[in-house]
């Protein structure tokens, strides 16, 4: 049985569909190397043993009455920020420690109904608020690679469960990179969708014009047939968008021949890791050799990309983390003589550090004197970090870019330096500002520490099935032992 | 020509103590002294990185609150909501019958 945990969806599934195993022993397997090994690597906030067995069973009985699909009884791992019904979900916050979720969120459904498996919720970063996992009210998640690293956030226990080996795939959120530097961080594919593909009902709010759920695992392939059972349009959320969904099935594997890559020059700065730009370039001139055409372009305000981020992002968190307070659900302090007080020490006692830290400025960017300043100007610049985007994809398919600017940094190291966590997300903050979507595939390991590095590919708004084609070209054409080295646990 | 912005002077160095204590209430949360001159350090720090925005001129740019063009979402005005009153309730701190329960509010 040990050797199904490095399997892909792919492969699980059609050992499924042939009924050489059974969901059951798949499922009881992934339980039983958490159960051995989560204690050292800490990706599970809950692990939902009960569900999980009854998801299998169920989904044993549509394979034996004959159905077949590409997720029917393959067992995956959720975020701690996306709802299912019955089950508690934490946002890894005090606040929200025992809050049993009334309903299921909408990708939660869909997966339900492609017969997915839900082993447990992952740890992150609290409300998602961090680059690093470590700001976690249930601790920090370590990265498999190397228990001295972090994974990665704020999907850091999403990342870590596929890279350990705990399940085959996962769902994230992305709000400024939360999928994409994880995913690299641990050595996996992980993708955040156009904004608007996936449904955010269900999912708990941190920047709401910023959040997209996204699925993270072993290949390109994988993920595509995630986001293949959670994308589509859901009336329950205003901006999900009512376009059809291709088949994503059909971009892969189609070759990068006549497909123009560019590389833009911003990316390339000074303090980005040597190996983690070698890596960009290893992978345009393999792409090269397949008949892409690889073209230098320019996005001129990518340095403004962290700023407006960190105005955006807690303007929106302060907003929507103002339902916390102590009275229809979640944490609420003992302490308080009436209903002011009672408000000011819930929400004192149960928020940590990062998360009060990012209410601070976004309620300092949203009120009267700063609004102008700092939200408005934030919003004005955004629109131009768009059209710079706008404008690269009048040239090119599809940007070619590191993921993260070094391989995953020591727990602790960036602990005491805010804005040093928040520079880790440069590469990645500026597709939640355009909305438009990314992925990161596996591109090596850094010969200083052995840990994982990615490179990201960004293409335009709705333009998931270019990514698909261009990232799945790259994993075929990268050196193979990448993807047949795994984690020692 | 661009229309000139209003930027209140506040730069890294400005930011004072009963400036954040003030954006505390608001945000309603509550720091100890030693708390707060932490905060208002890192605050500072972040707004002082923020500030390079200044640097472009952005005169004639309208602002972008969301990606992809949004559209008002309408729907009739029926109840759709199925959710039985204990389960809402089953989350609450405190309850009483079918209410959920705050400290008094009227003395």
């Amino acid at each position: 049985m040990a050797d199904i945990f490095y399997q892909t969806i792919r492969s699980l599934s059609e050992k499924l569909g042939k009924r050489e195993i059974t969901s059951r022993e798949i499922t009881e397997a992934y339980l039983g190397r958490i159960e051995k090994h989560d204690r050292d690597i800490n990706s599970f906030i809950t692990v939902g043993r009960e569900i999980a067995l009854k998801n299998a069973e169920e989904a044993d009985k549509r394979i034996a009455a004959g159905e077949k699909g590409p997720l029917l009884g393959v067992p995956l791992a959720i975020k701690d920020l996306i709802n299912i019904e019955g089950v508690v979900t934490t946002c890894a916050s005090k606040i929200l420690e025992n809050f049993r979720s009334p309903y299921s969120a909408f990708v939660i459904k869909q997966l339900e109904q492609a017969g997915a498996v839900f082993l447990g919720k992952t740890n992150m970063d609290e409300f998602a608020m961090g680059s690093s996992n470590e700001t976690s009210h249930f601790g920090v998640c370590k990265n498999p690679w190397d228990l001295k690293a972090v994974p990665g956030g704020s999907s850091g226990g999403s990342a870590a469960a596929v890279a350990a080996g705990f399940c085959p795939g996962s769902l994230g959120s992305d709000t400024g990179g939360s999928i994409r530097q994880p995913a690299a961080l641990c050595g996996i594919v992980g993708l955040k969708p156009t904004y608007g593909r996936v449904s955010r009902f269900g999912l708990v709010a941190f920047a709401s014009s910023l959040d997209q759920i996204g699925p993270m695992s072993h290949t390109v392939e994988d993920s595509a047939t995630i986001l293949q059972a959670i994308a589509g349009f859901d009336p329950m959320d205003s901006t999900s968008v009512n376009l059809p969904v291709p088949d994503y099935s059909e971009s892969l594997n189609k070759g990068v021949k006549g497909m123009v890559i560019g590389i833009p020059k911003e990316y390339l700065i000074e303090g980005t890791d040597a190996e983690a730009l070698a890596a960009v370039k290893g992978a345009a001139s393999r792409l090269e050799s397949e008949g892409a055409r690889i073209e230098e372009i320019s996005l001129p305000h990518t340095e403004y990309a962290i700023p407006v981020y960190y105005v955006i992002a807690p303007a929106e968190a302060s907003s929507n983390l103002s339902r916390y307070d102590g009275v229809k659900y979640g944490y609420r302090s003992k302490n308080g003589e009436n209903l002011a007080e009672m408000y000011i020490n819930s929400r004192t006692e149960g928020f940590g550090t990062e998360v009060k830290r990012r209410i601070m400025v976004g309620t300092y960017a949203l009120s009267s004197g700063y609004y102008d300043a700092y939200y408005i100007k934030a919003q004005k610049v955004r629109t131009l970090i768009t059209e710079d985007f706008t404008k690269a994809f009048g040239k090119c398919d599809i940007i070619l870019t590191p993921t993260t600017p070094s391989p995953a940094f020591n727990i602790g190291e960036k602990t005491s330096d805010p804005l040093e966590m928040y520079l880790s997300d440069i590469f990645t903050v500026s597709a939640n500002l355009a909305g438009i979507p990314g992925i990161t595939i596996p591109a090596g390991f850094s010969s200083k520490n052995g840990r994982p590095l990615g490179v990201q590919m960004l293409a335009n708004h709705w333009g998931e099935p270019a990514l698909f084609t261009a990232a799945s070209a790259y994993e075929k054409l990268r050196d193979p032992s990448i993807s047949a080295k795994t984690p020692t646990l | 020509m661009a229309v000139q912005e209003s930027v209140p002077q506040m730069t890294m160095a400005k930011l004072t103590g009963d400036e954040v204590r003030k954006v505390a209430t608001l945000a309603n949360l509550r720091f100890d002294d030693a708390e707060l001159e932490k905060m208002t350090g890192t605050l500072a720090q972040i707004l002082g990185h923020i500030d390079m925005l200044k640097k472009l001129d952005t005169g004639n740019v309208p602002p972008t609150s969301h990606a992809l063009q949004s559209e008002n979402v309408f729907r009739a005005d029926e109840h759709t909501n199925n959710f039985k009153t204990e389960l809402t309730l089953d989350n609450a701190p405190a309850k009483d019958r079918n209410y959920f329960s705050v400290p008094r509010i009227i003395e």
